[in-house]
């Protein structure tokens, strides 16, 4: 789908009445976005999400009534094509990280500039949203490298060789586009690694979940 | 004494005297028996010079005997020929060989025909005994014994005979200045007599050769323990006493007499004294009395009596001639060493102390009991008592070594039970000590963290804050300078947060960040950024105190460029040298006089920079031209951890 088809619906789930009102707005006056609707707290936004099945969730992840992860799940499992962006004030580790296991695809920082905030759904929608380079060093941590035997082969609990590489430029601070010249390949390449990278560290927290699981006897094989 | 009652020599007189051996019952099952005569009075004669000459073998045939000069004896018969006074004052030299003879006819009852002399004690000092039945000889004591009993087999029919009647003659020959004794003679039917020979052989010779033996086990397991822990004294003792007993308790059995020359002599009659010594020794140290003084007289006197006894072994003298002094030295060292010893051990009170002196002193009455028989004819049947001394040291030591064992392992068990009371005790208060000191590290990292932030929020957001409210209320800027203020307020909360955040030891990460964060700014002002940053060695230091001090230094460098520089690009790159990382960042920017500036600052950010690089060890470098402004951040790589350098 191009982002010139038609407008991408976008839902918005914020407790904060000035920042929803003031991303609302953004949404609105962007030709390429069209708002399906905003909610308040969470049982609303379960609501809005079963009547609009949104292209785009924006949610933050404190909310007064449920964890704002509860709906990022959600959103994972039944909609499916629907791309979740967690709203957060600095980015950090350990929010992001939640998030991004919970099936998210991208942040937004609460005080990023509307223009950037537009194109920032629109790279989202179309890949991944930007890694910080700490989560990019957190997530190679996270995964082991790739063993020599797996090596090139495509593998839900390791990274590529070339997710790697991207992951560790990230880190350094580069950007997609400088990422794509370093290894010699498209920006639209590039945010397909992230996305892949995304979508790894859903699975491996699942994988994670269920292994744990196992181990505590919660679950018989 | 030799007028004494003879019913007080009877056997079952000393009965008592075994119960301790536990050999009463063999000796009660036979007693009793109606069919044997014992003979308590005989005719008797001494004639010397002796019929066989001296020491030589009694003849085969009686030599005719006198008719006349036989006179009434009653047995037993102690010989005191010589006598202690006739040694000392030389009276015995011209004292001959002599042979007694004790005369008896004795009625055969026709009930048995098969018949046996038994003779429970005599004592020649190196004669012989020989008995004839109708003048033939039946047996003569080859073995020169003194603590031996006699048996012979009477022959079935004798051709002297006169019908059931025998005359029966004991012959006992006396070596000059030798003593002897003869106890009650006992005639009757072979099985009867024979059995209660054997009982007799068991209960004097036999019993205390196992005693004494078994003892020098026990003192052979005292020398091998010793010899593995020489400090041990008391072990060695136990081996010597052992040793000594054993030697002492040979004569009750040895009487071969290729065996019995001057050494053995010396040895036997010095072994006592030995023993007493060594007993007093033991008992002092296991009561802890220690008697320097009279030691130093107990090992003159021993020394001085073994010295003198040499005299069998060297000269050749009889034992018997020598014997007296040696006992009477022996009795004398016995006595002081009981006085000392019981003195010790009521003094100390210990159970084994008490139990060793006591079996000493029981030994030691033995001893008197034993020198009754043989040096003064006291109850000549009686068996010797001091051979038996071996069953009691036996049970004493066998008893301390047992209490000995058992105390050790119960004090190894109580030892272990509070070593491990004494490991968890002392487990449980590091645990504690520990966790306090955790609780003070914590304490202290969690104050040092909140100067640390406060610092930060007073000099950072705090100040920037502050300028744009004074901005604001004196209506100095419009709504777009105080967006500008207040992002760059944001900015510096972001680095501060983004210095917490656990990124391990990688330089690139921190840099990464302050691009994340900044790197918009510099692109919305028109300024390109050349971003170089390589894989960088793992710096150990890097934690986030030193991760913000950096990210503020590079902050206060491109804030500069932003402000002042007027630059068309930005390059940011690293580089590893050998003991230190840089960081450099350099604009195309118009430059200024670095010289100036730190000497007339007209802002504190280049003071800010060097406080801060001094603060985590590192230093900062500030170059500009026309061309443009360099800084370098050198940072040390082996501050903290240099052997960590090669960490991912």
């Amino acid at each position: 789908m191009s982002a010139n088809d038609k407008p991408l619906s976008v839902a918005l789930v914020e407790d904060d009445t000035r920042f929803r009102e003031a991303f609302s707005r953004a949404i609105e006056q962007a030709p390429s976005l069209r708002l399906a609707g905003t909610a308040a707290n969470g049982n609303q936004g379960l609501v809005l999400l079963r009547a609009t099945q949104p292209d785009v969730l924006l949610i933050d992840l404190d909310l007064p009534d449920i964890p704002g992860v509860e709906l990022i799940r959600y959103a994972a499992k039944n909609l499916s094509g629907c791309d979740v962006m967690v709203i957060t004030v600095f980015g950090d580790e350990k929010h992001v990280i939640e998030s991004l296991e919970a099936g998210a695809t991208g942040y937004l920082l609460k005080d990023s500039l509307p223009a950037d905030f537009v194109e920032q759904i629109h790279i989202l929608r179309s890949g991944g949203s930007p890694i910080s380079p700490t989560i990019a060093r957190q997530l190679l941590t996270r995964f082991k490298p790739p063993s020599p035997r797996t090596q090139g082969a495509e593998d839900d609990a390791h990274l590529s060789e070339r997710e790697t590489s991207v992951l560790n430029l990230v880190s350094k601070g580069y950007t997609h586009a400088e990422i794509a010249g370093l290894l010699q390949v498209s920006p639209h390449t590039v945010l397909t690694y992230v996305k892949r990278i995304y979508r790894k560290l859903q699975v491996s927290s699942k994988a994670e979940a269920l292994h744990e699981a196992r181990t505590r006897g919660l679950m018989k094989n | 004494m030799q007028e004494r009652a003879p019913t007080q020599h009877r056997l079952g007189s000393f009965r008592g005297l075994f119960i301790a051996t536990a050999c009463c019952t063999l000796w009660g099952c036979v007693s009793g028996d109606e069919q044997r005569s014992r003979v308590e009075a005989v005719e008797f004669i001494e004639i010397s010079p002796s019929i066989e000459g001296q020491g030589k073998s009694p003849p085969i045939r009686l030599p005719p005997l006198p008719q006349s000069g036989w006179s009434e004896k009653a047995l037993p018969d102690i010989i005191t020929r010589p006598g202690l006074s006739d040694v000392l004052t030389n009276e015995h030299v011209a004292q001959p060989w002599a042979t007694r003879f004790y005369r008896t006819r004795w009625q055969a009852p026709s009930t048995t025909d098969r018949f046996a002399i038994y003779i429970p004690r005599y004592h020649t000092t190196v004669g012989r005994l020989a008995v004839y039945v109708d003048g033939v000889l039946v047996q003569s004591d080859e073995r020169q014994g003194w603590n031996s009993p006699f048996f012979a087999f009477f022959p079935p029919t004798s051709a002297s005979s006169s019908g059931d009647t025998y005359e029966v003659v004991v012959a006992l020959s006396l070596a000059p200045h030798g003593g002897g004794s003869l106890s009650t003679l006992q005639i009757g039917a072979a099985d009867d007599l024979q059995s209660r020979y054997r009982i007799r052989r068991f209960l004097q010779i036999s019993a205390p050769q196992i005693a004494s033996s078994s003892f020098l086990l026990v003192g052979i397991f005292g020398v091998a323990f010793w010899w593995s822990r020489r400090h041990e004294i008391t072990h060695a003792l136990f081996a010597a006493i052992a040793a000594a007993n054993f030697i002492r308790c040979l004569r009750y059995s040895f009487s071969d007499p290729a065996m019995l020359d001057g050494w053995f002599w010396w040895f036997v009659l010095n072994a006592s004294a030995w023993l007493i010594v060594f007993g007093h020794f033991l008992a002092a140290r296991i009561n802890d009395r220690h008697y320097p003084r009279f030691n130093r007289v107990v090992i003159g006197g021993i020394t001085l009596m073994s010295a003198a006894t040499l005299a069998i072994p060297v000269l050749g003298m009889l034992p018997h001639t020598v014997a007296p002094f040696a006992y009477i030295g022996q009795y004398l060292l016995g006595i002081a060493v009981a006085v000392a010893m019981t003195h010790g051990a009521i003094k100390a009170r210990r159970r084994e102390g008490i139990m060793i002196v006591g079996a000493q002193l029981l030994i030691y009455a033995a001893g008197v009991h034993d020198g009754l028989i043989q040096n003064w004819g006291q109850g000549v049947e009686r068996v010797y008592l001091i051979p038996y001394g071996s069953l009691i040291l036996l049970a004493t030591f066998l008893y301390a070594i047992l209490r000995r064992y058992s105390t050790a392992i119960r004090d190894v068990e109580g030892m272990n039970a509070s070593l491990e009371t004494t490991l968890i005790e002392r487990t449980h208060q590091l645990e504690s000590t520990y966790a306090k000191l955790r609780e003070v590290e914590r304490e202290q990292a969690v104050s040092g963290e909140r100067q640390r932030l406060m610092r930060e929020m007073h000099d950072g957001l705090g100040s920037s804050l502050m300028s744009s409210l004074v901005l604001v209320e004196q209506g100095q800027v419009d709504r777009d300078g105080v967006a500008q203020v207040l992002r760059e307020a944001i900015d510096d909360l972001k680095l501060t947060i983004d210095s917490l955040e656990p990124i391990g030891d990688d330089l690139p990460t921190v840099l990464g960040m302050l691009r994340y964060r900044l790197g918009r700014r510099l692109e919305s002002a028109g300024i390109k950024l050349d971003w170089r940053v390589d894989e960088l060695p793992a710096l150990p230091s890097l934690n986030p105190t030193m991760a913000l001090q950096i990210l503020r230094m590079l902050q206060e460098a491109l804030t500069n460029i932003l402000k002042h520089a007027q630059a068309k690009s930005v390059r940011v790159e690293t580089a590893a040298e050998a003991d230190r990382l840089i960081v450099r960042v350099a604009d195309d920017g118009k430059g200024f006089d670095v010289e100036g500036k730190i000497e007339a600052p007209t802002g504190r950010g280049i003071s800010n920079m060097q406080r801060r690089a001094r603060s985590i060890d590192a230093q900062v470098e500030i170059a500009s031209s026309d061309r443009g402004t360099t800084v370098t951040i050198s940072l040390p790589r082996t501050a903290a951890r240099p052997e960590n350098e090669t960490s991912s």
